[in-house]
Order: structure tokens, then sequence, then C-alpha cells
């Protein structure tokens, strides 16, 4: 009896392998551009976030639609402000095998000072989507952005303002608003390093308002829990029809997008193969799966090449350097 | 363990091994500290981020140098703690050698890559576990060049466990 | 909820269903029981496959890791002393040294029933009162949250090292360890003395297998009375009559409580779960100076707590859309991957999710338990014959191959170093080390909590005191501190009197 179990725990292991070893060999058979080896596509994030679930909806459209003719694999390299995925994609040999999927942070990690080089070091490939900010409470809390600043003018220093990380741009975003209603000093900013211990907080009503890229925002807002106050965005989004605009609340900024995500190849990677890649990722970001999960996440397609995501990187590199100076915020 | 449990309690002077290592603890901390005050204070924060981590260090100190003193006051009193008895030469020779040879691995990993750096350190450190004869070393060749396939065709082609490439693999 | 049971039923009864899960199981146990390779490399490795699965089937296949990894840890930790998971430390101080005495097969079972009871015992809490669970856990915020890193220290360093001393030294030095790299808040770097290896922080799962698992290697080379690590032959039945199971009714209870409690709370964990219900199991036993000599208590208390986390660690996911560890993130990733939203509203529009997942943990906590009879436990026994001289250069390889995979960082290479030395000198020192490993996990998580509280506050602290549950664990750290003291003037005078 006890021998069968074990033979049977044998066919299993064996089953598990062949079923590994199935998916990750199986290359549709296209003649395609010298990708020899797998793509590692590296997302400088821990699993789980919304970089790397974007990531990974790519990946899935690739494997389903047989787009490549090599594997096509997302691997987090977390840690270090994102410094160790980027770091291993800028020093990958440059055939177009590794790419970087990353976003505006960027910017605001260089404005801040945590490291002194950024997406200047690598070729571009695609701007892939970009994502507006949000400001939301918990639900029942206030029921327009008025509201709020009522309450905030009314309780000064006892009201507070819930942010993930510091110099992050949703932090950024907060600053901007409340500095343009011209209540900064009567808020306390708690700024809670990460998006889960945010939410938490909020859940559990201990903040007052806070700010957030939509994808975070989107699922507490669906389910009844969150509010979405105002966006944003220059126009009310299509699936959040009811949502005022910044704008149309008198509130202008010059930061409103959260971010930008890009693919990032290695410096001095041939154009050809750039070109190859850029073509794979149209296919991928206007297929209609694509259009589907970004609804759900809360994103918006945007698929260009790379030099249109130089160009947008480098201006809004301009707009947030400006800003934290304006703003005091590297003090 | 079975070196502890023969541990002999022996009178000793002030300066015994444990009181040593508290010392480099201390040290440690004291560098810690130092080092605190090249810290940025980070910005927009009620406690920044220098307070945290100095308090920290701060603690560190304190503590460790209670010990120290505890060390000393017991040792007056005519008590002592225990002390493990040392390595014999042979083992000690044999661990410093591993961790050599670990150190050594760990280093030419990204320059062979996974698999050519791990055949290299199963092969000698299979060799120095060993008996002393030319033999064994051969054995030991042979074993590593096993494990180092097994391991190749589990990580590398069949789980696809991504690990730093290499002169070959 | 009758139908949802039912609903659930019908996941068991569905053979690829039943399958998945087990095969999942087997690869988590298996990663689990290897020293340096977690369950979560695991999750991440098997995630591409599920992409075209059914999600529910994709979903029972990753649980299935999961659970298996929790549970696989023991194996190593029992027979080697080196915890295959972070998650079984506290499991080597009583598994090992049992192990010795030529009770291996008995602890092992030992350490089996109690992951199932722990496991079920948990998946229980969660079918039943997930959603009030999920409301509880908002209780715990900020303020909370640093006081429970504080009692979490001030337990651990008084009662697993000889001097309160030591031990309150170990925990701030994990601490200021665990400070090394980027701020939690802002990134400003921080204790990295220039040197920029130092930038991405000491990661608490490279230390921890350098500083019980590399070094553990070093100190059974020092061993030279034994060619193997452990005398397979002498492995003993591992039979337990149930009367023996229960005698231990109560421990069991307390820790997969500790463990269930532990793991609703986001960014807690096995670990601290493992250790904590190690340490309560021997406040409350009555012969607690036999702890560490290798006791069934010492075995069941932590390996129930960790597998109790595990149901725990689904209700923040499931209730509340905050993934409460690595492995539930992940997890919470295969969800949104396959368009569903976890939260309240998962509950109300994709029940039959849920119940899958309900339905895939109570598969494979038993497959989990067949799988370490039929299996696992043969081929350790037929893998501990290899002798010491192959088998440690094979657990470093291991270990350096799930180091580097964590993050793809040479700096965590490094780091494993480092710590494997340490290990080794803490060890021919008696400096504890525990206190020091809790210290790297709860310092980030303790830090922010305590500087988000304050900018909340505005740099005021009367909430740690007018908040009801931060006040109770302010009263629960000082009777705790005050009654250690007490605990250890009693043993002392105790064995005053045992010598006169």
């Amino acid at each position: 009896m006890k021998k069968r179990f074990s033979l049977f725990a044998c066919v299993f292991l064996l089953g598990i392998l062949t079923l590994a070893a199935g998916t990750f060999m199986a290359a549709p058979a296209s003649a395609e551009v010298k990708l020899s080896r797998e793509i590692r596509y590296i997302v400088p994030y821990e699993p789980g976030g919304l970089s790397d679930i974007t990531a990974r909806t790519i990946e899935r459209i690739i494997r389903q639609q047989e787009l490549l003719s090599v594997p096509f694999t997302v691997t987090n390299i977390p840690g270090a402000s994102a410094g160790n995925g980027m770091t291993t994609v800028r020093d990958a040999k440059p055939d177009g095998h590794t790419l970087l999927h990353h976003h505006t942070s960027f910017i605001t990690h260089k404005s801040f000072g945590v490291r002194d080089w950024a997406y200047e070091v690598y070729e571009p490939v695609a701007l892939l989507f970009e994502v507006p900010c949000v400001l939301f409470t918990k639900t029942g809390k206030y029921k327009t952005l008025e509201e709020w600043v009522d309450d905030v003018k009314a309780n000064p220093g006892k009201t507070s303002f819930a942010t993930s990380s510091l110099g992050g741009n949703a932090h950024l975003f907060a600053e901007q608003v409340m500095n343009e209603l011209g209540i900064r000093e009567m808020v306390n900013l708690a700024a809670y390093g990460a998006g889960g211990p945010m939410f938490t907080a909020m859940l559990g009503g201990e903040d007052n308002i806070s700010s957030a890229p939509l994808p975070q925002a989107m699922d507490h807002h669906n389910s009844g829990d969150m509010f979405i106050l105002a966006v944003g965005s220059d126009e009310r989004l299509p699936f959040l029809p009811e949502v005022p605009t910044l704008k149309e609340l008198g509130i202008e900024i010059p930061m409103s997008v959260a971010y930008r995500m890009g693919v990032w190849a290695p410096k001095n990677t041939p154009k050809e193969v750039v070109d190859y890649w850029y073509n794979v990722l149209e296919k991928v970001i206007s297929s209609e799966d694509f259009a589907k999960s970004s609804e759900s996440l809360g994103v918006f397609p945007k698929i260009r090449d790379g030099k249109y995501l130089f160009d947008i990187f480098e201006s809004d590199t301009r707009t947030i350097d400006e800003l934290v100076e304006k703003l005091e915020l590297n003090k | 363990m079975k070196a502890n449990q023969s541990a002999s309690v022996k009178k000793q002077s002030v300066f015994s091994p444990l009181f040593i290592f508290d010392g480099v603890l201390l040290l440690f901390g004291i560098l810690f500290l130092l080092e605190s005050r090249h810290i940025k204070r980070g910005f927009q924060q009620v406690l920044d981020a220098r307070i945290y981590p100095r308090v920290v260090a701060v603690i560190f100190c304190i503590t460790v140098a209670a010990h120290m003193v505890k060390i000393v006051l017991e040792r007056r009193a005519g008590g002592g703690s225990k002390e493990k008895t040392p390595l014999s030469a042979g083992v000690a020779f044999k661990i410093g050698a591993l961790f050599a040879l670990f150190i050594a691995y760990v280093f030419s990993i990204q320059w062979l890559g996974y698999f050519e750096a791990g055949f290299l350190f199963l092969w000698f450190s299979i060799a120095l576990l060993g008996e002393n004869s030319w033999r064994w070393r051969v054995h030991a060749l042979i074993i590593a060049f096993v494990v180092i396939s097994v391991t190749y065709f589990i990580f590398g082609v069949l789980l696809n466990i991504y690990v730093p490439s290499g002169l070959f693999l | 909820m009758l139908e949802n049971l039912l609903s659930g039923l019908h996941f068991i009864a569905q053979p690829d269903f039943v399958i998945l899960t087990s095969l999942g199981t087997l690869l988590g146990l298996i990663f689990g029981a290897i020293p340096g390779l977690t369950s979560t490399l695991a999750i991440v490795l098997i995630m591409p496959v599920t992409f075209g699965m059914d999600p529910t089937l994709g979903l029972a296949m990753l649980t299935g890791i999961y659970i298996g990894g929790v549970s696989g840890g023991q194996i190593s930790a029992i027979l080697l002393n080196m915890p295959g998971t972070p998650a079984s430390i506290a499991t080597c101080f009583d598994g090992y040294p049992m192990a010795k005495k030529g009770l291996a097969g008995k602890a092992l079972s030992y350490g089996i029933v109690a992951s199932f009871v722990g496991g079920m015992l948990s998946l229980l809490a969660l079918v039943i009162i997930a959603p009030v669970l999920g409301r509880i856990s908002l209780k715990f915020q900020t303020y909370e949250y640093f006081l429970l890193g504080v009692f979490g220290l001030t337990i651990i360093s008084s009662l697993t090292s000889k001097s309160l001393l030591q031990g309150i030294a170990s925990a701030s030095l994990g601490l200021m360890l665990a400070a090394v790299g980027a701020d939690p808040l802002s990134g400003v770097t921080r204790y990295t003395f220039g040197i920029a290896a130092l930038d991405g922080g000491i990661g608490m799962l490279p230390a921890m297998i350098g500083l019980f698992v590399i070094s553990e290697i070093f100190a059974q080379i020092g061993e030279t009375d034994s060619e193997y690590v452990f005398e397979s032959g002498a492995m003993d039945s591992m039979k337990i009559s149930f009367k023996e199971v229960l005698a231990h009714w109560k421990n069991l209870l307390r820790s997969s409580l500790i463990g269930i409690v532990i793991g609703i709370l986001p960014g807690a964990g096995g670990t601290i779960a493992n250790l904590l219900a190690y340490d309560q199991a021997k406040k409350y036993s009555k012969h607690p100076e036999k702890f560490g000599t290798g006791i069934p208590d010492g075995i069941i208390a932590p390996e129930s707590a960790n597998n109790a986390v595990t149901g725990g660690a689904f209700v923040p996911m499931l209730t509340l859309g905050i993934p409460g560890n690595s492995v539930t993130a992940i997890l919470m990733a295969g969800l949104l991957l396959h368009g569903l939203t976890p939260g309240p509203g998962l509950f109300r529009d994709n029940i039959g999710v849920v119940y899958s997942i309900f339905a895939s943990l109570f598969v494979s906590n038993i497959v989990m338990v067949i799988l370490f009879y039929a299996f696992l436990i043969r081929f350790f026994k037929w893998a501990l014959r290899v002798p010491k001289k192959i088998l440690l250069p094979v657990v470093v390889l291991m270990a350096v191959a799930g180091t580097y995979n964590i993050r793809y960082s040479f700096n965590d290479l490094w780091v494993l170093a480092i710590f494997s030395g340490m290990g080794f000198v803490f060890r021919r020192t008696g400096f504890p080390i525990s206190p020091m490993i809790l210290g790297l996990i709860l310092g980030p998580i303790m830090e922010s909590a305590l500087r988000t509280g304050m900018m909340r506050s505005g740099g005021s602290i009367m909430p740690f005191f007018t908040r009801p549950w931060s006040l109770g664990l302010i009263a629960l750290t000082v009777i705790s501190i005050c009654f250690s003291g007490v605990y250890k003037r009693f043993e002392e005078r105790k064995k005053k009197a045992l010598i006169s």
C-alpha cells in the first residue's frame, strides 16, 4: 500500500516537471528576428503590485497569441527603490533579450536624490499606458471635495492626508492639490511607505482623505469601501463618468498623471531590435484582451514609440523638478 | 551540538573571549552611531529618517556595555559563565577552509556563472571534507560533476530558475 | 451558507482540481524542505503555468504550493537542524534534539499532525468568521503595530536567552541592521558606510539562511564523530497514538490561535508566529526547563502555529483586498490577472472563487499529510544516507541558488556570506540569534508604523494611550515583562534549592 503511494507521488512529481517543462519549452514555430534565448522581462518591484500585474498581463497575451518564437518570462527583481532591477537591465547584453518595465518613478527617484541616474542610460522602446491619480475617501465621510476642504478649515491640524511613500507620484499629487487649495499647513500628512498599510488605515477610518494611482483605488471604489472624490486626468474617465476632474473643480495642477509606463532596453540595442519589440508590444497593447484588462485595472493604453517616450519623460522631468523646487519637497 | 556539553567552568582573566566578543559588538555599535551622522534627514516628517536608527544604535551600545560590566562584576564575585571548549586545530582548519571556499564561490559566481562556480566549489569542498587521498579527490570530481548535472537539469531546464549565467551554461 | 459549502464540496469532487492541488502541495513541500528555497519562489515559478488554466484551478495549485511550503520546512529543521523556511526556525529548537535522541520518526509525526491541526483550525476560522476577523484586523493600525513589535521583541528577548541584556542587545542589533539601506518612508539611504552594495538593505531571508543554515553547516563539520548528519538507520517508528496527540490539546489550541491571530495582521507572518508560539508554550508549560532538550511540546507549538498562519493570511486579502504577506500578494495578483477583484466584492459577486480557495486549502492540508508519509520522509531517509562530506556542500549550493533568487542580487550573496560567519561566531559565544532575526523582520514594520503615526498625530504621543487596543498592548507588554522577571527569580530560587 505504502509502495503504491510513493509510486503515485513519483508520478505526481514527473507530472509537474513535464508540465513546467512543457510551458517553458513550447515555442511556436515562426521564423523571427534574431531572438535566440528566452526573454527576461524585468519588473523592478515585488510580485503583486501594479507593475507586476500589468507586466504579467502582457506576458499572458504574448503567450496566448503566440507572438514570439521564444518564451517570454516576467522576472521580478525588487529592492533598493527599483534599483536592483534597473541595474540588471542596464548591465545586460544589448541584444533585446532583457527588457525593463518601469514608469515615472525613474524621474522622482532622481529628483529626490535616491540615485543620480535614470532613464537616459537606456534605449527607449515604447510607451505602454498611462495611469491617472485620484483623491478618495472612506465611503460616507465626504460626498464632495468641498466638504473635505471645509472640514480641514474647520479643524486645522486635526485632519490627516494619507499617501504611500514620500516623494512618490501620489505624494507629489497630494502636495500640488493642497498647495493649490492653500491648506497645506492645516493638514497632517501621513506617509505609509507602501500601499498595503495605507489602505488598511483608510479602511479603518484613520485618515480623512488619500491620494493614489487609480488602479489601487479602483477595486475599493468598485467594492463600495472607498469613494473617489476627484480624478487628476484632463477629462472624465469613461468607466467612472460620475467622478469630476480636478479642472472642473477649479484646481489646476501641472503634473496630474501618476505614471507613464515605458519599456526600456539596454543602451546601444540595435535599432531593428527596438523596432521589432515596438511592433510586438503594439500588437499586445492594441489587442482587445489588453483593452479589457486595462479597463478593470484602471489604466489607459497609449502605445507610442521610443522617441515619444523619451521626449515625454524629458518634459515630465522638467515639470517635476520645478515642482520639487517650488514646493520645497527636497528639504 | 556535542561541543557545549563538555563545556568546562574554569576561572579566567577578565579578558575572556566573551568579553572580547562583547567589545567587538560595542565597537560595531559605535561605528554605526558614527555613521548615523551621514544620514540625510529626509523631508516633511515629524520623526525624521535619522532619529530612529540612532536611538536603536544607542540602545544596542548601552545593552552591550552593560553586559560587559556584568561579566566583570561576575568574575570579581568569583562566578564565571561557561565557555565552550575550543575547536581542535584540524577541525578549525576545515571550517576556516570551507568558509574561504564559500567566499570564493560567492565571489566567482558573477564571472564563472552559478553552475560553473558551483561545480568547482563542490569539487574542492567535498575533497576537503573527505579523507586526504588522491583517490577521494578523483571521486569528489565525479560526484561534483554528477550533482551539478542533476542541478542543471532540474534548475536550469525543468524549473527554469534564473541563476547567473556564465562561461558555458 | 450550506449551499456554499456544497459548492465547495463540488470542487473537492473534481479530479483535476484535486490533482492540481496535490501537485502544488508536493512542489511546495519539496521547495519548503530544501533550505534556501521557499514557497514564494515556487509560486513565482509556477505562476506562468497557471495562466492558461481556469482561475479556480490555477489558484488551487498556488494555494497548494503555499500550504506545502509552510509544512515542508520542518523536515530539514528536525533532521538537519536547518530550518527549510524561516517559518520553521523554532522547530529546530526541540525537533533536532529529539531526532538526536533517536526519536526522529516521532518528532516528524508530531510536526505533521500539528501542521495538519493548525492548518485545519485556521481554515475553520477562515470559513466561519472571515469577515469578522477582517474587521478586527482594521483595529490594528500604526500605533498598535509599533506596540505589537515592542511586545514581540521583549518577550522573545526575555525568554529565548539566558540574560535579558543579551536578548535586548540581540534584538536591537536586528533593528539596527534592518535600518541599513533605503529608509521605508522617504528612500534616504542609511548606514551604508559609503558602500553601494548596502543600498539595497539587508534582506531577512539571506540573513536567516546565513545565520541558521550555512553557519549550521560549519557547526556540523565541527562534529567529527559521525560520518552522517543523522544516522537514518536509527530511525524509529513514526507511529504515535491518538492519545499521545490528544495529551497536547491545550498546546495545539493555543499555538493555532496565536498563528491565526498573527496571520490576520498584514505584514506579520509565519516566522513570528513560529517563534511566539514556542515561547508561549514554554511559558505555560509545567516543565519549561525541558524545552530545548527534545520534547513533543516544543515541536507541536511552532509547527501548528506556522500552519495556522495560512488561513489567517487569506483573511485580509479576501475580505479587504490587502495582501498579508508575499505569498498572498502573488495569489492576489493571480486573482487580478483573471479579472477578479479581491475584497468584499469577491464574497458578493464571486463567492464560488472564495469557496474554491477554501476547498483547495482543505484538500492541500489533507494531501500534505499523505505526501509526507508516503513519499517525502522516505526520500529524506534516503537522502540522509549521503555522507556529511557530500551532503553539506550540496546544501550550500541549494542555499546559494535560493538566496540569489529572492531578488537576483549579488549583494544578497554577500549578506549571506557575512551572516553565516556571524552566525558561527554567535553560536560559539552563545549570543542569542532569534531576537535578532525577529528584529530584522519587525524593524521596517515598526519604524514606518511609528513614524507614520507621529506624522498623523502631528508629533503627539497621546494616541498610544487613548486608543483602546494600543493601551491594551501597553498593559500586556508591562505584565509580560514583570511576569518574566518574577519567573526568572522563581527559577533561580528553585535551582538554588536543588543545589542545597
